[in-house]
């Protein structure tokens, strides 16, 4: 799995933050299924369960172990969208990836 | 004998002989009163039991588990920048994926029958049967890289049992809505208390959202502290609300909730995750695990006893005001979750499989996490026993039975053969500050009731009972809320990637009307059954609890298929009944309750005998209760017609996905050994993980 940022991200993506490619549980009674999100963090705030992943360039991602199982073998690029003040963080990836993934439907990159 | 094997022996009979003493009490107890101590202490000690043998058993016997061989989580990266999840940490997120909203509602409706089938099933089900399940389906799927149910049963199966489970699945989910919606809005009826508050999470996880997102990003601790204060806020708040010149506003009907419930799905399943979902998902995490292990506290520190008999008599005459039908087929079918569930399958392959760090650890994953489960269906099944049998017949009888006023239930109660007085009822809503607790059904209100029991007792006192019972509807809601939002999610994908087989547009993602259309679909199905069962005059819960619970162990009848065929296509045929036998179990509990459902002559129990007496009536031109006119009669009569069709549709499902199950089976024991479809064999790299107790020679 490589997540690459592109050139619009990497510019807005300061020095001393780390995009993460997080998960979110989403309940179903007694079983879940789950969705990714992408947000950025500064590193000094990273916890113990953010895994470093490879990434383009180096260092600059990490991902929560769920979103990295369903991540694994396919490569993502995260963009960036710029509104006012506030910095939007997206991926590539399909809607209802999570549960495309869970539900083993997610084609492919 | 060595020392270490000598204090192991002695532990395991120390375990035995405290669960069949346990198990002694409950079972010979006729008359006095039994402390729920004595439940709490049967279901562990045969926990500790099935964990420390027959899931052992299974997992070095049966299915060889081997640590040499590498996990798909060690697998799939380089082992480099990604350690496999630790089996702690894992066990704790496959848990909270699993305990959901479900073990709390069934214990409580099945409470109609006594404590003791209920409490048989929830422990023997689980070690035999719903363990077993997601243990071996979570083994399965992690030798293959973590395929879902959906895609093993495709491929091990063959396409008609494929698509049979996808049917099976969206059905099961609109179902499932329909019947936890319902569980809502019976919970919030006309109680302006919990309907502010259950309103207020709303914006307090949209808040959360926007908060985590652009002003404090990442900060998930603060964001969660300050969501939960919130939430205690709200339910403070709905007090005083209640009391003002609000009350009115928050004051709903069971129609205008529906209405409420269906706008608020759709909106829901469309929002971006971040909005309104990922805020969610850190609230009730927290909610969900700080609540129980109080609940479980609270048990063991207030030792309630149980006021339900052992067996009341609706075991054995199935004429129980709750649900109709005796106890077999229907207290299998109505406690699902926390015993066999289904629905774990869905989750035991797909993502946990893809986190393991070793093949062993299936059987505190698989086996440990449902078994923990059971424990809370458990304590809900002690909350509602605790209650006084009078109580708990008035809140779960529908109102066709017990009437709307106090006098009319104490009338009602008192014919079922218990004794409560209209004051004892007005005293126990006044006591939770509702201003009624009769056919308040669905079972959240009576668990909330249980546990506010509980918990006065050891935090606050009788003052704080009616903010721990709308502490406790509010926790339950919210696990709804999630539900409806995420099944509305999932049955839309499904069904767009169903309809997207027939008409490509649908298949695209990103089209948006498409998405619109799907998620409109779905809430419109569910919200269906939701009306249906609200405006039933017939009650909606007894109505729809029993299609649920027939749906769920339609699941379960698939995923032990699934595991069966593949124990048989691997070379384990001797080890088939390991699987097999609750497989024989489970199709027996669903199909009767389904032939039952559809073709009992008795109108209470089969629902085209309902239909006939109901449409005979009509032509009549007569009035049968508790109908009050001709448009109730005709609801009854399209909703049991509807139930009928779709009781039959699951039996159908089941004999499909099990014929097409046996010719596999037949091929796989006379032809030549099928091809694996394991991923070949990689040895591990990882170090071996210490022992979590060092207790006894493994």
């Amino acid at each position: 799995m490589t997540i690459r940022l592109d050139a619009v991200a990497c510019n807005e993506l300061r020095p001393h933050e780390v995009v993460v490619v997080d998960w979110h549980v989403t309940g179903m009674c007694c079983a879940d299924s789950g969705e990714f999100s992408v947000r950025v963090l500064r590193r000094g705030k990273l916890h113990r369960g953010l895994r470093a992943v490879d990434a383009m360039p180096s260092g600059a991602v990490y991902a929560h172990p769920t979103a990295w199982a369903h991540l694994a073998g396919r490569d993502v690029t995260v963009s960036c969208r710029r509104i006012g003040p506030i910095r939007w963080f997206t991926t590539d990836l399909p809607p209802d990836a999570g549960l495309r993934a869970c539900m083993g439907r997610l084609p492919p990159s | 004998m060595n020392k270490t094997r000598l204090r192991s022996v002695l532990v395991w009979t120390v375990v035995a002989v405290v669960g069949a003493v346990a198990w002694a009490v409950l079972a010979l107890s006729r008359g006095e009163n039994v402390s729920a101590v004595w439940l709490v202490a049967a279901a562990l000690g045969s926990y500790a039991i099935g964990y420390r043998f027959y899931a052992r058993f299974i997992a070095k016997k049966v299915l060889k588990v081997d640590d040499t061989r590498a996990t798909p989580a060690e697998r799939l990266d380089d082992g480099v920048d990604y350690q496999p999840t630790d089996r702690r940490v894992l066990f704790g997120h496959h848990f909270a994926a699993i305990a959901g909203a479900g073990p709390l509602v069934g214990p409580v409706l099945a409470a109609q029958m006594g404590y003791l089938p209920g409490t048989i099933w929830i422990i023997v089900g689980v070690i035999f049967a719903g363990a077993v399940q997601d243990m071996v389906t979570l083994f399965f799927s992690m030798r293959r890289d973590g395929k879902s149910l959906g895609q093993m049963a495709r491929d091990e199966i063959g396409p008609i049992g494929g698509a049979a489970a996808l049917v099976g699945v969206f059905a099961i989910m609109i179902i499932l809505l329909a019947v936890l919606a319902l569980v809502v809005v019976n919970a919030l009826a006309k109680s302006p208390w919990g309907t502010f508050s259950i309103a207020m999470t709303i914006p307090i996880a949209l808040f959360m959202g926007v908060y985590l997102r652009i002003f404090r990003p990442g900060r998930v601790v603060e964001t969660s502290v300050i969501g939960v204060v919130l939430l205690i806020a709200a339910i403070v708040a709905g007090g005083w609300v209640q009391t003002s010149s609000w009350a009115g506003f928050f004051t709903l009907e069971p129609k205008t909730l529906v209405l409420w419930l269906v706008g608020y799905g759709f909106v829901a399943s469309v929002l971006p995750v971040w909005m309104l979902l990922a805020p969610r998902d850190y609230l009730s995490t927290f909610m969900k695990i700080g609540t129980i292990v109080l609940l479980a506290v609270g048990v063991l520190v207030t030792a309630p006893v149980l006021k339900t008999e052992a067996f009341t008599e609706f075991a054995f005459s199935g004429t129980g005001p709750v649900f109709a039908g005796s106890l077999f087929p229907f207290v299998f079918i109505t406690i699902a979750c926390g015993a066999l569930s289904g629905f774990h399958s869905l989750i035991a392959s797909g993502t946990t499989p893809k986190l393991i760090q070793k093949e062993s650890q299936v059987r505190l994953i698989g086996y440990g996490a449902m078994l923990a489960e059971s424990f809370v269906a458990v304590m809900a099944l002690i909350a509602a026993c605790m209650l006084d049998p009078g109580i708990y017949f008035a809140m779960n009888a529908p109102a066709g039975v017990v009437g709307t006023t106090v006098q009319s239930a104490a009338e009602a109660v008192s014919n079922l053969g218990f004794t409560i007085t209209p004051a004892e009822l007005q005293a126990a809503a006044a006591a939770v500050q509702e201003t009624t607790l009769v056919a308040r059904t669905g079972g959240a209100p009576t668990f909330a009731v249980g546990m506010s029991e509980i918990f006065s007792e050891f935090l606050g006192g009788d003052a704080m009972k009616a903010f721990w019972y709308h502490f406790a509807i509010m926790f339950e809601a919210l696990f709804i809320l999630t539900t409806v939002d995420a099944g509305t999610r999932v049955g839309r994908f499904m069904l767009q990637d169903g309809l997207g087989n027939v008409w490509k547009p649908f298949a695209r993602v990103s089209w948006r009307p498409g998405l619109w259309i799907c998620s409109a679909a779905v809430v419109l199905a569910w919200g269906y059954f939701l009306y249906a069962g609200v405006s039933d005059p017939l009650g909606g819960i007894n109505q729809l609890f029993p299609l649920f619970g027939i749906a769920n162990q339609l699941l379960a009848a698939i995923a032990l298929t699934v595991c069966t065929t593949l124990l048989i296509k691997s070379g384990r045929v001797k080890w088939a009944w390991v699987t097999g036998i609750p497989l024989a179990w489970d199709v027996a509990v669903t199909l009767t309750a389904s032939w039952q459902k559809v073709f009992s002559s008795d109108p209470k129990l089969g629902f085209f005998a309902q239909r006939e007496k109901y449409a005979d009536a009509l032509a009549q031109g007569k009035l049968l209760a508790p109908a009050k006119n001709t448009d109730q009669m005709e609801a009854i009569i399209t909703n049991s017609t509807v139930d009928g069709v779709l009781a039959a549709v699951f039996a159908l499902l089941v004999i499909i996905v099990i014929l097409d199950a046996m010719r596999v089976w037949r091929k796989a024991l006379l032809g030549p050994t099928p091809p694996t479809t394991e991923t070949p064999y990689v040895a591990s790299t990882l170090p071996e993980s210490p022992k979590l107790v060092d207790l006894s020679s493994r």
